[in-house]
């Protein structure tokens, strides 16, 4: 059974993207859920099995760090790896967000192949998470 | 500090690794003004406030949705992001790419989402008399941006 990945950023050309790559990964993926800000992905997360969130941080409505915030207050989701996908470049800002939870951060523009070996390092990390 | 050279540099690899585009400087600020331009802009706030304006072709819009999504017929394909989309997240891309390299990596930015739509020649004229714009041709089609500092 493949992985289900939920995408949360509010640009369309973004979240097609990354689809478009995750497609051409030859990963095993599930379904690929998409969301453009924090609250939508909530919704989503509520009802849905979710293996790995890529979210973006500036959004409207509600925006990653918020989103990250309330997935953290939650037992099951802040189980759930998260990697940020984001133009932000401040390492403080890394630093906050990985004492979130936060497992990655990639950095706009991505190329395909970061994109990949991100997602293969999260499961990798879930993986020998799960054996522990 | 966000200068003119960083603005030109941070534009041209924006271009060449988001949108897999070839840039060329210009020397003058104005080079042809076409008239089915997008405009975008967002604002910043962190030590220092601003805002930037990014303009360009539909055209080139478009080209940035075929490059990154991989499309060979943008015209004969039903799309569905938007060229003022496109240009959003071109814009956005190079603003936090911007901040970065102007300030360092130690330095908190908070951006707000980018707002974009077309613009008219009249306004167009109305914004080159009154704002400082740098010019980079990005495959032959100019980009204005202009950063305004609070």
């Amino acid at each position: 059974m493949g992985i289900n990945i939920l995408v949360v950023d509010d640009s369309q050309i973004i979240r097609g993207v990354v689809i478009k790559t995750l497609s051409l990964s030859g990963l095993e993926i599930g379904d690929i859920y998409e969301a453009s800000n924090g609250k939508e992905a909530l919704e989503i997360l509520k009802n849905n099995w979710i293996d790995l969130i890529l979210t973006d941080i500036n959004m409207p409505v509600m925006n990653g760090i918020e989103l990250i915030n309330e997935i953290s207050k939650d037992e099951l989701l802040k189980t759930i790896p998260i990697a940020i996908i984001s133009t932000e470049g401040s390492r403080k800002r890394v630093e906050d967000l990985e004492n979130k939870g936060v497992k990655a951060y990639l950095r706009k523009p991505f190329t395909p192949e970061s994109l990949k070996n991100t997602i293969i390092d999260l499961l990798k990390l879930e993986g020998d998470r799960k054996n522990d | 500090m966000i200068n003119d050279k960083t603005i030109k540099q941070v534009l041209k690899r924006v271009a060449e690794e988001f949108a897999f585009m070839f840039t060329e400087e210009v020397e003058d600020t104005v080079y042809e003004i076409p008239s089915n331009l997008v405009e975008s802009e967002m604002e910043f706030f962190g030590p220092i406030r601003g805002k930037v304006i990014m303009i360009a072709p539909e055209e080139f819009c478009k080209i940035v949705i075929s490059n990154v999504l991989g499309i060979e017929d943008i015209d004969g394909e039903e799309i569905s992001v938007s060229v003022e989309e496109a240009l959003c997240e071109f814009l956005n891309i190079f603003c936090g790419n911007l901040l970065t390299e102007s300030f360092g990596e130690d330095v908190i930015f908070d951006l707000y989402p980018p707002k974009s739509g077309k613009t008219d020649l009249e306004y167009w004229g109305e914004m080159l008399s009154n704002e400082k714009f740098i010019c980079v041709l990005i495959e032959e089609y100019p980009v204005y941006v202009c950063i305004k500092i609070k």
